[in-house]
């Protein structure tokens, strides 16, 4: 007959994958199977906007006073698409990847923009790394005159000192009739470029918007008006605060930025990056408290 | 604590497989990328009921393979260190 102390431990005992554990222990393991299954799409060098990858997103929690992190598919996607097919001829036709921060709520011709109802109540931030565009540089010719054709050099931008940042996100919550499942989606903002972005993305000239940690916080979990979202959504980073390098063109396949050089590429002008003015560069304070 | 390993390669039954550590709720996870397409793996190293530590799978199920790569990942750790 077992001892009493016996079964007080068998008690608290269980078993992980046939092994004998406590039963603290037993909680702690099954309980990394979540975030675990979220990880992979943490782990992705270079997320391809068009394959709508999923990426991380951080949504508010159910109580509004923390932030979950979620997937997402890149690639905005409104309730009113149907199947799946359907999904992609809408992201293909309207490439939904980013929205115009300038049309957040009302669009050029005066009418409601299609983001408002997101922009109003399913804001999110979408989490980044670094960002991969292509400096468009003419071919030349035998004669040294400058073809139409042009040369793409990916660069890999991201930001001084910070491993991730923060762009503002807009989701939806868009059911797969095929899988049954809810599919979150998503597109993050956009705008004008800064100086050193106006020349690497330089067929554009735009750039997504990246926030400050109370910007990005100030977007998430509180409720500002739809002019002060605006403005958030506007925010340009100060070509200083970034950091950029050539990559290798394999990026698309390889789903991983490896810097590049290429001999033949004449470099970045950064001489004008301590006295560049931006309309919506609300980093400034950031960079007087720093400095 | 020992710092994060930045991503690694170890030779698992042959061929080239990707290690990519990572803290997750304060527990080191190893998230091990075969090639050939075969389902990633994560694992960590769990605590049995004397202490005594064990690699195993995230989730549940595959803990003879959690085994065979945990070794060759602490293998790989240890061989660092010298």
């Amino acid at each position: 007959m077992p001892h009493i102390s016996e079964i007080k431990k068998n008690k608290r005992m269980c078993y992980y994958n046939g092994q004998r554990v406590t039963r603290a222990e037993y909680i702690e393991l099954k309980g990394l199977a979540k975030p675990v299954r979220n990880y992979p799409f943490l782990n992705v060098g270079v997320h391809n906007g068009f394959n709508y990858a999923p990426c991380a997103i951080l949504v508010p929690s159910e109580d509004n006073k923390d932030f979950d992190i979620v997937q997402a598919e890149w690639g905005y996607v409104p309730g009113f698409v149907k199947t799946r097919a359907e999904a992609n001829i809408f992201r293909a036709k309207y490439t939904t990847l980013n929205f115009k921060s300038e049309n957040l709520f009302v669009k050029e011709d005066g009418k409601r923009s299609m983001w408002a109802d997101a922009a109003k109540n399913r804001r999110c931030l979408v989490l980044s790394t670094g960002i991969v565009e292509s400096r468009h540089i003419p071919k030349i010719g035998k004669k040294g005159q400058e073809l139409k054709e042009m040369i793409k050099y990916p660069y890999q931008v991201g930001l001084k000192d910070q491993e991730y940042f923060y762009l503002p996100g807009l989701y939806n919550e868009w059911l797969d009739p095929e899988t049954g499942q809810f599919v979150n989606t998503v597109a993050f903002g956009i705008t004008d470029s800064n100086a050193v972005m106006s020349q690497i993305h330089n067929s554009k000239k735009r750039m997504p918007s990246i926030l400050t940690e109370d910007l990005a916080w100030e977007w998430l979990m509180e409720k500002p008006t739809e002019e002060r979202l605006s403005q958030i959504a506007r925010t340009q980073i100060p070509s200083r605060l970034l950091e950029f390098c050539t990559v290798d063109r394999n990026y698309r396949t390889t789903l991983e930025a490896t810097p590049l050089e290429y001999p033949e590429l004449a470099a970045i002008d950064t001489t004008f990056v301590d006295t560049e003015e931006l309309k919506f560069n609300h980093w400034q304070e950031l960079q007087t408290v720093k400095a | 604590m020992r710092e994060l390993e930045p991503p690694f390669e170890i030779e698992y039954k042959g061929a080239v497989t990707k290690v990519t550590e990572a803290e997750i709720k304060s527990r080191r996870i190893f998230y091990i990328q075969f090639p050939d397409n075969m389902k990633v793996l994560t694992i960590t190293v769990g605590k049995g009921l004397g202490d005594e530590k064990f690699w195993t799978s995230i989730p549940e199920g595959r803990q003879e393979e959690a085994e065979e790569v945990g070794k060759l990942i602490a293998a790989y750790i240890r061989n660092k260190k010298k």
